[in-house]
């Protein structure tokens, strides 16, 4: 009995120490995995940061300005292009063929339905 | 085993403790101390126990913040965005070389090696630096990759790098006068970066993300490159341009030119650095009558139909006011206003009174150095109040005598406009819901009637040439001659345009001042603010006001006897979402 309980306390201990010797590595194993992932995170945020600079500078107004003349046909918007509904003709909304041909009328329709298309631009109401 | 150890003793004990002469058995005091080290252990190990319950069960653990810790290096110094978030200046990491000139085998070939790699620098400088006996000099900071590249080609021993952050500022000169700039030690020693220097500190930045500015890049851009457009076609010393929000006295433009790119800030022109928008001061001429004729309308010294005769040149004492545009009769107070009379104003003025006028000016701002985010701030100057004579009134109707810095004018004048009163100019975005705390300067009543003539100046005045289809367009301009020596030199004018828009609800002030510019063939040879900076302002309008959201109004209908204009919009009452 007594020899019994000292041969499990020896084995017991001895598997503790193995035990504790492998989470002892394995937590060493961890740290430096963790480590490695904290540099890599960090140089991950410098990247950010730098790509962030990048974009800021790609975004130069003078720049987009520079490539929007040379590759876009588009132009500065200007006053004359934005339009309130107030703008267009009203006509009835009577369903007939003859109205519905004419474009100013399809525009009001348009419009009468709710969409903001035209006056997507705005966030400020006319005066 | 344990109950007959105990069986035992007992057995023993009651045998032999009354033996007198008899002493206990070494075994006996082995066992007892056995028994109390044993306590001993078991009490450590029931902490222990405990201790480690506590942490694994009882206790949240602290992993969440351990893994945490260390990702993030810390800031150098916080970022600065504009109104939209676009980045103004950020901290990148950079190399710095050094050297350890102990280590150097020949200081006169490493400097000769190192100056083909960096041209600016001196070669005898650098050998200096590296002869003595120390350990550690800075040789260049803030290297780029290529150039730390070609160090390390180089194959020097003694040269080193380490890595430092460094203040970059992507847009260049955009905005560097509101920015202004830090050293490589990340000092803020101009603009914003040195006026709100604490707030850029990292500890009080972590908390709050980028410090978000009032400045909009889009406009800031478009009055940068209107005025230097201007600059250019009429060949001026500089230009210094506003656009402010009238309601919120934020800025959203400052445009100083010659500029400076902040990278940079000791390679551009010496005169780049100047802020001639905050910093410098300068008699603004006629459009400092929206000053007088506003305290006339709202102290009831004078009202929209009161006259004045203008027929005669004015003598005051030695001098004599004249008029540029002269009309040679008797003038409406709209009239004074639309063709920017000398001798009109001087007569409001005197109307006023000497002391109602400095009262109204100090209200308007004009006579103490506005508050800015940033150190450049212009002091005013004018005559002290022992000093004032009647002269000093007279000219100071017409925008001389005094010297007030463009912002401190622009501030001035959105207080006239806005319904009277005057908001503290800031370059830091307000909150949209923080409350608008100004102080009332004028009525108002007199605040509309003196869009209504804002309004006639473009309309039918002398600013005509600001006039922008879609938006109505109010203004004063103003062309004052430069102090040289000995007196006024008629060749050397400061021209300027302040205006608003619309200006039935005034929304954005915009303001362009050139700095002696010279009349073309474009503007039939005149150099006064009406043909030069005028023009400047209306294609600046004509630009931002899609941009910054503002749908277009019907024309105004202008009638001199009648004013048009919406009824007192007071502040708040036309305040846009944003």
């Amino acid at each position: 009995m007594k020899r019994h309980l000292t041969v499990i306390g020896i084995a017991v201990i001895a598997g503790l120490a193995f035990a504790l010797y492998n989470l002892k590595y394995q937590v060493h194993g961890l740290e430096a995995r963790r480590d490695a992932l904290t540099q890599a995170i960090a140089a991950e945020y410098e990247s950010v940061r730098l790509l962030k600079a990048e974009w800021s500078f790609l975004n130069n107004p003078k720049r987009l300005a520079d490539l929007a003349k040379r590759h876009l046909d588009l132009v500065p918007l200007d006053a004359s292009r934005i339009v309130s509904l107030d703008d267009f003709p009203r006509v009835s909304r009577q369903p007939s063929g003859e109205s519905s041909a004419e474009p100013a009328t399809r525009d009001a329709k348009t419009s009468g339905t709710g969409t903001k298309w035209l006056v997507g631009a705005h966030t400020v109401p006319s005066p | 085993m344990m109950g007959f150890g105990r069986f035992r003793r007992r057995a023993v004990a009651t045998a032999k403790t009354d033996v007198p002469g008899w002493r206990r058995p070494p075994i006996e005091t082995g066992r007892s101390r056995l028994v109390a080290i044993g306590a001993g252990f078991l009490l450590l190990l029931t902490v222990m126990g405990g201790r480690l319950i506590e942490l694994t069960l009882l206790r949240d653990g602290e992993e969440p913040r351990l893994t945490t810790r260390g990702l993030r290096e810390p800031i150098e110094r916080g970022d600065i965005v504009d109104r939209n978030g676009i980045l103004l200046a950020t901290n990148l990491k950079t190399s710095s070389l050094y050297a350890n000139p102990r280590r150097i085998l020949d200081a006169g070939e490493a400097a000769r090696a190192l100056a083909k790699v960096f041209p600016e620098l001196d070669v005898a400088e650098v050998r200096a630096r590296l002869a003595p006996d120390k350990s550690f000099v800075w040789v260049k900071r803030g290297l780029t990759p290529a150039e730390q590249q070609s160090v390390y080609r180089l194959g020097i021993p003694g040269l080193a790098f380490q890595s430092e952050y460094r203040r970059v500022y992507p847009h260049g000169r955009l905005a560097a006068h509101v920015l202004g700039f830090a050293n490589v030690d990340n000092e803020g020693l101009a603009g914003v970066e040195k006026g709100l220097d604490g707030l850029l500190k990292p500890s009080v930045r972590d908390l709050t993300g980028p410090l978000t500015l009032s400045i909009d890049l889009r406009v800031q851009h478009v009055l940068t490159e209107e005025l230097a457009a201007a600059v250019e076609a009429f060949s001026a010393l500089g230009a210094a341009g506003l656009v402010t929000d009238i309601e919120s006295g934020e800025v959203l433009a400052m445009v100083s030119l010659p500029d400076f790119d902040p990278n940079r800030p000791n390679a551009g022109v010496k005169d780049g650095l100047f802020n001639r928008a905050t910093l410098g001061i300068y008699e603004m001429g006629s459009t400092f009558k929206t000053f007088t004729l506003a305290m006339a309308l709202d102290s009831g010294a004078g009202s929209m139909a009161s006259r004045y005769d203008a027929t005669e040149p004015m003598k005051i004492s030695r001098f004599v006011i004249n008029d540029y545009h002269a009309k040679r009769r008797v003038l409406t107070m709209p009239e004074v206003y639309l063709y920017s009379s000398n001798i009109g104003a001087a007569k409001i003025a005197l109307d006023v009174g000497t002391r109602r006028l400095q009262g109204y000016l100090r209200a308007f701002g004009q006579l103490d150095p506005i508050r800015l985010e940033i150190p450049e701030v212009g002091k005013p100057m004018s005559p002290t109040p022992t000093q004032w004579r009647e002269i000093n009134t007279v000219t100071v109707a017409f925008g001389h005598g005094v010297a007030v810095s463009p912002l401190q004018l622009a501030e001035g004048v959105a207080a006239v406009i806005n319904g009277g009163v005057r908001m503290p100019s800031t370059l830091v975005k307000r909150p949209s819901d923080a409350p608008l705390a100004g102080r009332r300067v004028i009525s108002a009543d007199a605040s509309r009637d003196m869009r209504y003539l804002m309004y006639l100046v473009v309309a039918k005045g002398t600013g005509s040439k600001a006039a922008v289809p879609g938006y109505n367009v109010g203004g004063k301009t103003g062309t004052a001659e430069k102090i040289g020596i000995g007196g006024y030199r008629a060749k050397a004018l400061l021209s300027s345009f302040v205006g608003a828009f619309p200006i039935n609800a005034p929304k954005y002030l915009v303001l362009v001042i050139l700095d002696e510019p010279h009349g073309n063939a474009k503007s039939q040879g005149y150099a006064t603010g009406g043909w030069t900076a005028a023009p400047a302002a209306g294609r600046v309008i004509a630009r931002i006001g899609p941009l910054l959201g503002l749908s277009p109004g019907a024309p105004l209908v202008a009638e001199p006897d009648r004013p048009v204009l919406a009824a007192s919009a007071a502040i708040g009452e036309n305040r846009a979402p944003r």
